[in-house]
């Protein structure tokens, strides 16, 4: 994290799109994780012990741009969710045009 | 000025520390900012790959979709927030210090245009002769710089003279305001100069004792006096594990017990380590040249070394090479510190501590800016009292604590307040100041070694986990932990103690002019000091004092 070891995710699934809803809600997790990681090493940065007005403000800025990455997160997580549903609608489908 | 308290600057509590900790936690949100960046790339990716899902499931592909587009407009907000913030504690760290120094230019230049008409006005009141005109301007001037010295302090009006004296210079004889200011200050103070003001004028005074012949560069007569268990001689004063600010101050005082002496306490701890801490008393010998080490000709000369051979040459015309000679004869006490730490033993793998207090802590600052000298030892520690400083370019290993007083004359000689940096704290003093004294014992207590010992105790506690709340707790208690750190525990001290007299001085037979500081005695060792019962130069007696046992006949 911090710019020393940037995440990479690259490539397709290779697969229905069934298949595919169902590894991407996977790696919406993940990504959900990455992005807490991002968070937590926030607090490095907000870390500074200088008592002064200006690391008063870096502190809250900093602290404000933690809440927002995990709120950002929690939203991965939600679209984890909803791609599990996709998935299991689209595998349905599938499902239903095999059959025919 | 009223209430004792201490003020501390630099180290790390101090604005420089806490800015540069900014610059670097913003170079943290740059990272963090940076790894966002792959994350809503692939979230985009992602996007497409879910593409052909469409088509089976209309419903839950949109809902999908606009999941994720809301986590990467979220995400791409707090990348962008993140980038701007970095960029704000970096544009904050350039604006705050432009600011600081315009400011500091903006005061020293009025300053400087009310030097220049109190200069004029003088001028004016001498041109016809008058008597009671001169002694009239003469008295008002003087009473207002006492007035004035008072609010701010003596140190502040010390180096504000300094400041403002070219100004005052030029409105005397008559030059336009700012000529002489913009040729001898240096930018930060809207001249032109390459080196400050104050380092000059030593420059300039010891090379005019070298040419009318009041100075001689001399040459060290070094002896080694005794060797002996610390407290031997002093009783239980240096017993204990000196390992406090104030056992360093305390070393430094005891250094005054006999003239022309340096201490060095080699301190063998019980992890099988050696320490040295080197002790160095300040001006014995108030003659321009003499048989002692601690006369003024060393304490200027050895002010004058924060500038070079190079700025020296530049503001004598002298050769370069001729005036480096010269500046490393110039300050024996140097010398007899050096032989003194080679006589001891001191190996350049052992932690050294340098103190010393007034021009005894030019010369320690000298040395720990030395490149030469910080190559073959190992110097971690400066501690200094009541020293002008500022414009030494002491290592950056090396942990500087300074100790000044508001009212302390001599700290302020170099013209300027100690940089603010990680390694480097000043602590200053303003206790006494809401008591009523006359401004030459003001001043003569602001300068006692005896009483910077008790400064040193009063850091000592600040930097104590008790005192966190306090203003300067995190600098105090980041330098005195580093200290105790070095000296653990102790097995055994010794003190080495050598002097140091100068066989070579202009006037052989000159008297010993005793030294100033000041006040009533504070300690049963260190400087006799004797109040001033009238105004008038100030007398101060050392004990025991007598001839230096070795000194040359006069040259002829």
């Amino acid at each position: 994290m911090t710019g020393s070891g940037s995440p990479h995710f690259t490539g397709g699934f290779c697969g229905t799109p069934g298949y595919e809803a169902e590894q991407a809600g996977g790696e919406i997790t993940a990504l959900a994780g990455t992005v807490d990681g991002i968070a937590d090493s926030l607090g490095a940065a907000a870390a500074v012990e200088w008592d002064s007005a200006a690391a008063d403000i870096f502190r809250d800025r900093v602290g404000d741009r933690q809440t927002q990455l995990r709120g950002a997160a929690s939203q991965l997580r939600g679209a984890a969710a909803t791609a599990q549903t996709h998935a299991e609608a689209v595998h349905s489908v599938e499902l239903a045009e095999g059959g025919l | 000025m009223s209430g004792d308290q201490l003020h501390v600057r630099g180290g790390h509590g101090g604005t420089r520390f806490g800015w540069d900790q900014l610059l670097l936690a913003a170079a943290l949100l740059d990272g963090s900012a940076g790894d966002i960046h792959p994350v809503t790339r692939r979230i985009v990716e992602l996007g497409v790959i879910l593409g052909p899902g469409a088509a089976l499931s209309p419903p839950t592909h949109y809902a999908l979709s606009t999941d994720l587009e809301d986590a990467r407009r979220s995400l791409m907000a707090a990348m962008v927030e993140l980038q701007i913030l970095a960029d704000l504690v970096r544009i904050s760290h350039e604006t705050y210090f432009a600011a600081d120094s315009y400011l500091d230019e903006q005061v020293h230049l009025a300053k400087s245009q009310v030097a220049h008409s109190a200069g004029g006005h003088l001028g004016l009141a001498l041109a016809p002769l008058n008597p009671l005109a001169m002694a009239g301007t003469v008295g008002l001037q003087a009473g207002g710089g006492l007035l004035y010295a008072e609010a701010v302090g003596y140190r502040g009006a010390t180096e504000d003279a300094i400041n403002v004296s070219p100004e005052y210079a030029g409105g005397l004889i008559g030059l336009p305001p700012g000529m002489l200011n913009s040729r001898l200050q240096t930018a930060d103070k809207g001249g032109s100069a390459e080196r400050p003001l104050a380092l000059s004028y030593a420059t300039w005074v010891r090379a005019a004792g070298t040419l009318t012949g009041m100075t001689d560069s001399g040459r060290l007569d070094f002896r080694h006096v005794s060797s002996i268990p610390a407290g031997a001689d002093t009783g239980s004063a240096l017993r204990r594990t000196p390992n406090t600010v104030s056992d360093m101050m305390s070393g430094v005082r005891n250094a005054y017990t006999a003239p022309d002496e340096v201490k060095i306490r080699e301190v063998e701890t019980m992890e099988g380590r050696k320490v040295w801490i080197v002790d160095i008393p300040g001006t014995q010998d108030w003659s321009p040249d003499s048989a002692s080490v601690y006369d003024v000709e060393g304490a200027v000369g050895g002010l004058a070394l924060a500038e070079g051979p190079a700025g020296a040459a530049a503001d004598t015309g002298q050769d370069t090479a001729a005036l480096a000679e010269e500046q490393r004869q110039a300050t024996l006490v140097m010398e007899l510190v050096q032989q003194a730490m080679a006589d001891a033993g001191v190996a350049a793998d052992e932690a050294v501590i340098l103190n010393g207090h007034s021009a005894g802590g030019i010369h320690a600052a000298a040395l720990a800016s030395d490149p030469a000298f910080l190559a073959r030892y190992d110097v971690q520690f400066l501690h200094v009292a009541g020293a002008p400083i500022a414009h030494f370019d002491v290592g950056s290993n090396v942990k500087v604590l300074a100790l000044e007083h508001v009212d302390d004359v001599p700290s302020g000689l170099d013209g300027a307040a100690n940089p603010d940096l990680p390694n480097w704290t000043t602590v200053t003093s303003t206790a006494g100041t809401n008591e009523l004294v006359d401004p030459a014992a003001r001043v003569g207590q602001a300068h006692d070694i005896g009483r910077y010992v008790e400064q040193a105790g009063q850091v000592d506690q600040l930097g104590q986990p008790s005192a966190a709340a306090q203003p300067g707790h995190i600098s105090a208690a980041a330098h005195t932990a580093a200290l105790a750190a070095v000296i653990p525990s102790v097995a055994k001290v010794t003190v080495h103690t050598y002097r140091g007299t100068d066989a070579v001085y202009p006037r052989a037979d000159r008297r010993r002019v005793p030294a100033p500081p000041l006040t009533a005695p504070t300690s049963t060792v260190g400087p006799r000091i004797v109040a001033p019962r009238t105004a008038g130069p100030l007398r101060v007696g050392l004990p025991r004092l007598q001839a230096p046992p070795s000194v040359a006949p006069p040259p002829s």
